[in-house]
């Protein structure tokens, strides 16, 4: 019997254990603990009642490393009652599913959102989807910014273009991005006397000749699917003439996926792929920076985003990053396109939603968004100049701002597989996929794309 | 009949009942009936949006819209795990049952070891395998340029689903044979010396007393991997994540409601209810099937 | 009934070959976990060139696994002593006919397998109450008095004699004293069994984390390793590491409860 009592009480220990963390997890993690009026409201005020201020992101690590060893320190400094539970998780769908229940249960502040705010239908494409940050936006969850301070510290085009929608400003831009090029450790480059290449000739040239010497030409990363088709969407910007006017003809039937445009753009997709290293559609993102800082890659289809990550792991790497030469004449690829990158926003509904602005006000401060942009690499949406190397290096490619594909595709609802997302599908290709030529590939998605026609 | 006395005292046993009872039905049954209901709007997950009615759209839609070959991919995958797994895992765990049965030295200890993935769970056997799969030089990959080829493995449109199935086999295999081991160490050791007298040796042992008599085991075994086939997905979610043509109606319930941009709670649903169907037939069609070959035998 | 050489050589042969399927990526987790980033990536296959146990304390500390280990010994303690007590109450009335239409409630209990998924009604109702994201809601999900340590214990129960419940009464024995004294130690077995099954189920759980504990701080190892996996995928030997400090536990406990485990999982099977 005596066993029996020591059983009971270890039972009793655990369920009174649960139940304290339990309480505690619920008002730390959660804050529906209190009651939505009484909390926040108190900005100016420091001290009085403790606020878990729940921001969400994810993985990028220069990036995470500012937050969680500056800012982060540095904001909860200043405001001791406010305790920052900063969630980050991989950028795949492990991002979107945290970010979507998280919204959808009220359970979070400051989210990042991974573009700015792009592909809501417009007129020319009749009875397509609105994406989440519209559903969002339209079901009264973001926080309105219009009129906050700290809007006036980003550049007015970048206001309009990127955290505008319905003329309300819903979120904060951090910054521009680039993927349609390629890194390049310039070592190896200079060690095979090779060039930048200015177009896809030079490009087959530099291919070849590091093939030829037993050095795997380019790495990519397959495993989440996304990122091969970036170095693709450098393709789509430098072989389409006006990749807006094709999309536009896509909803019209004036252009089609098994244009010869198209076509070439699959068939050098196709190519690049065939130059990649072994068993790349099993290379997860997270690899393809440690495979290149090994030197185990000459080049790496990746945005720049990542440069510092690249930097971090071999501090003696010497990297560049080019347009994906697609076209043979020189001036069109002279320009790498892009998007505007992650965009903060405040949940509405948040019981600490006067923080989540303190957040975004402390975010944009000259020097604290300084600091941000040149740890994530980004380009400004504030007037500021950033030191980063790597960043003057690409300004070249940076004359004007050209979005890349997956910003202006807007895509029909409930589409096949081989149409669907914004990005092209390069990655059912061999040797990636299972279609041996573009043209079955281009035909597929035609098909699906007509089938998803609105009736 | 109550033996615990009378009046008042007679409801304690309905009372104290009633507890697991509204857990189950605020928790699983209620939940599961929802589903239904869930499946007939365009409820999105989103909250403040308004929802209504809309009929059977949600099923239309998943059966007509334009991307249907897509979803009837989805459900072929689906029957194809659970049969795959049903047939391979049982006959391997049916082998080794019988291998083991008999006395072996260290019986005990190839025991454990076969049922060790289940304690170990999904996660941690999923990534075991994903690193002896990692294509950039793990030990699969090297095996295959010994013969001049190679894979992407989990990330192969062509092989990512079959190495999938692969996994969850040799996570449950273990589990299977335990339960042959049972049924083939319940069969008195005297009806095989009866049967030997009757010149039953080998074949004719197992065909005429062994299966027979583990029938049982077979039902379960089969009952319970038809049905876990056609619900289980973690083992998609840690491996594949879906991508690679690997999801299957369960994975896509779950898809549909967390995993995509849209959020679709009422399209979820509706793909629940077509998931329920399949494993409701296939759990009657076997259950009735097995009960009647368990009297005819 | 001798048997040939030949098949007790073939008997042998593929037991030792699934053997070497279900060890020999145990043992490759271990030599990768020993390695540096450096050798796993100059020859993955190579025996790691010394025991670096340190591999082990770093991955320890980038992990946060301490947290995620409490956060599963939390829940699976929890969720399992609440639910056999739970299956207790359920399994003796409906066992014994104390109840009306007590057939009725077994097979009500046993029809929520073949329903359909209960998955996105169960979230909005764990939103709805506030219990998206705490542990109470998780712990309240993964309890149930209704799955197989219910089936176990009516079972069980059938075959203890009716005539011990009267002897009980007689003496004066109330209906929930004679539950919990008398009747529960007497389940004892079946009851272990219940526990090592719901324990094993919820230990390993991994979908429901994922989507009712989004806060890290409160993921268990499940999911805790599987954001390892998302953060270190670059770096296989501290990954390996993760995944041997929470392989390792498991792999202790059931070393010493192997037998009861099994035997657990088999009485489990056969009753549903």
């Amino acid at each position: 019997m005596r066993k029996h009592s020591v059983w009971l009480l270890l039972m009793a220990f655990v369920l009174v254990l649960s139940a304290c963390s339990g309480g505690n997890g619920g008002n730390g993690g959660n804050g529906s603990g209190t009651p939505d009026g009484n909390s926040g409201s108190t900005n100016s005020s420091d001290g009085g009642e403790q606020v878990t201020l729940r921001v969400l992101h994810w993985i990028n690590e220069p990036v995470n490393k500012y937050m969680e060893d500056v800012f982060i320190p540095q904001f909860e400094e200043k405001y001791p009652n406010v305790k920052i539970d900063y969630t980050t998780v991989p950028s795949d769908e492990t991002y979107d599913q945290l970010m979507q229940t998280r919204v959808n249960a009220n359970d979070a502040d400051v989210v990042a959102y991974k573009s700015s705010f792009v592909g809501a239908p417009q007129e020319w494409s009749p009875g397509a989807a609105d994406p989440l940050w519209k559903q969002w936006a339209d079901a009264g969850l973001l926080a309105d910014l219009t009129g906050e301070d700290f809007i006036a510290n980003y550049n007015p085009v970048d206001v309009e273009n990127a955290m505008t929608y319905d003329s309300k400003v819903y979120g904060v831009n951090m910054g521009k991005v680039s993927f349609t090029g390629l890194f390049y450790n310039k070592d190896i480059f200079a060690q095979y006397d090779l060039d930048v290449p200015t177009t896809w000739d030079e490009f087959m040239v530099v291919l070849n000749t590091l093939n030829d010497n037993g050095v795997t030409p380019i790495g990519f990363a397959g495993k989440e699917v996304w990122p091969i088709n970036l170095a693709v969407q450098g393709l789509q910007a430098t072989i389409h003439e006006d990749q807006l006017a094709y999309i536009k003809g896509l909803w019209t039937g004036e252009t089609k996926f098994t244009d010869p445009a198209a076509i070439e753009v699959l068939e050098k997709a196709q190519i690049m792929m065939n130059y990649a290293q072994n068993g790349f559609m099993g290379t997860d993102y997270g690899t393809l920076p440690s495979l290149f800082a090994a030197g185990q890659v000459a080049m790496a289809a990746d945005g720049t985003w990542n440069a510092a990550t690249y930097q971090g792991l071999n501090p003696d790497l010497n990297l560049g990053y080019f347009p994906v030469p697609g076209s043979s004449d020189p001036a069109d690829n002279a320009n790498l396109a892009g998007k505007y990158d992650m965009t903060w926003m405040v949940v509405e509904k948040s019981s600490n939603k006067d923080w989540a602005l303190t957040f975004l006000e402390e975010m944009s401060t000259r020097d604290n968004y300084t600091a941000f942009v040149n740890a994530a690499g980004f380009l400004p949406t504030q007037d500021v100049t950033v030191d980063s190397e790597f960043i003057n290096d690409i300004t070249p490619y940076l004359g004007e701002f050209i979005l890349a594909w997956d910003q202006l595709a807007i895509n029909r609802e409930n589409v096949g597989q081989y149409a669907d997302g914004s990005s092209p599908h390069a990655e059912f290709l061999k040797p990636a996929g299972p279609l041996e030529t573009p043209q079955e590939l281009a035909d597929l998605s035609q098909k699906d794309w007509d089938a998803a026609a609105p009736k | 009949m109550y033996p615990f006395g009378k009046g008042l005292s007679r409801y304690v046993p309905l009372l104290l009942l009633m507890i697991p009872v509204a857990l189950y039905v605020l928790l699983a049954v209620g939940p599961s009936m929802v589903t239904i209901v869930f499946s007939l709007t365009d409820a999105t997950g989103i909250p403040g949006t308004s929802w209504k009615f809309i009929g059977f759209d949600n099923y239309k839609e998943f059966f007509t819209a334009s991307n249907a070959s897509d979803q009837v991919r989805a459900i072929s995958r689906s029957l194809y795990f659970a049969f795959a797994v049903v047939l391979i895992q049982n006959a391997v765990a049916l082998l080794i049952a019988i291998i083991v049965n008999k006395r072996l030295r260290g019986d005990v200890f190839y025991r454990a070891t076969y049922f060790l993935p289940v304690v170990l769970g999904v996660t941690v056997s999923g990534l075991i395998w994903q690193m002896l799969f990692n294509p950039m030089g793990g030990p699969a990959q090297k095996l295959l340029n010994v013969f001049g080829t190679q894979s992407n493995f989990f990330g192969s449109y062509d092989i990512a689903f079959e190495l999938i199935i692969f996994v969850q086999i040799w996570m449950y295999m273990g589990y299977s044979m335990t339960i042959f081991l049972a049924g083939l160490q319940a069969i008195p050791k005297d009806l095989y010396e009866a049967g030997y007298m009757d010149g039953a040796r080998g074949w004719a042992s197992f065909r005429h007393i062994t299966f027979p008599m583990i029938a049982p085991a077979i039902t379960v075994n089969i009952l319970l991997s038809i049905i876990g086939g056609l619900q289980t997905f973690d083992i998609i979610y840690v491996l594949t994540g879906g991508k690679f043509e690997t999801s299957t109606l369960a994975f896509n319930v779950f898809a549909a409601a967390f995993a995509t941009t849209t959020s679709d709670f009422g399209r979820a649903s509706a793909i629940a209810m077509i998931q329920f169907v399949f494993v409701f037939a296939f759990a009657i069609v076997a259950m009735l099937y097995f009960r009647k070959r368990e009297v005819e035998l | 009934m001798r048997e040939s050489r030949t098949i007790l050589g073939m008997r042998y042969g593929i037991v030792l070959l699934f053997m070497a399927l279900y060890l020999l990526p145990l043992l490759y987790l271990f030599n990768v976990s020993m390695k540096t980033q450096f050798e796993y990536l100059a020859n993955p296959l190579a025996i790691a060139e010394s025991l670096r146990f340190s591999n082990f304390v770093e991955a320890w500390k980038l992990g946060n696994f301490a947290q995620y280990l409490w956060n599963s010994v939390l829940y699976t303690v929890t969720s399992t002593a609440l639910s056999m007590l739970l299956s207790l109450i359920a399994a003796f009335p409906i066992a014994r006919g104390y109840v009306k239409f007590s057939s009725f409630f077994y097979t009500f209990f046993l029809i929520s397998m073949f329903l359909p998924n209960p998955l996105i009604p169960q979230f909005a109702l764990m939103t709805e109450l506030g219990l998206y994201n705490t542990q109470i809601g998780y712990i309240l999900l993964r309890t149930t008095g209704t799955g197989i340590a219910f089936l176990l214990i009516v079972g069980y129960i059938k075959s203890i004699s009716r005539d011990l419940d009267e002897a009980a009464a007689m003496d004066g024995c109330g209906y929930i004293r004679y539950l919990f004294t008398i009747l529960l130690p007497l389940t004892k077995s079946v009851l272990a069994t219940g526990v090592i099954l719901t324990a094993i189920a919820t230990w390993n759980d991994i979908i429901m984390p994922v989507i009712y504990l989004s806060d890290q701080s409160l993921a268990p190892v499940t999911k805790g390793l599987f954001a390892f996996r998302g953060q270190y995928l670059n770096n296989w030997p501290l990954l390996a590491c993760g995944i041997i400090i929470v392989a390792t536990p498991l792999i202790v406990l059931y070393a010493f409860l192997q037998k009861y485990i099994v035997d657990g999982a088999l009485a489990g099977a056969v009753k549903s």
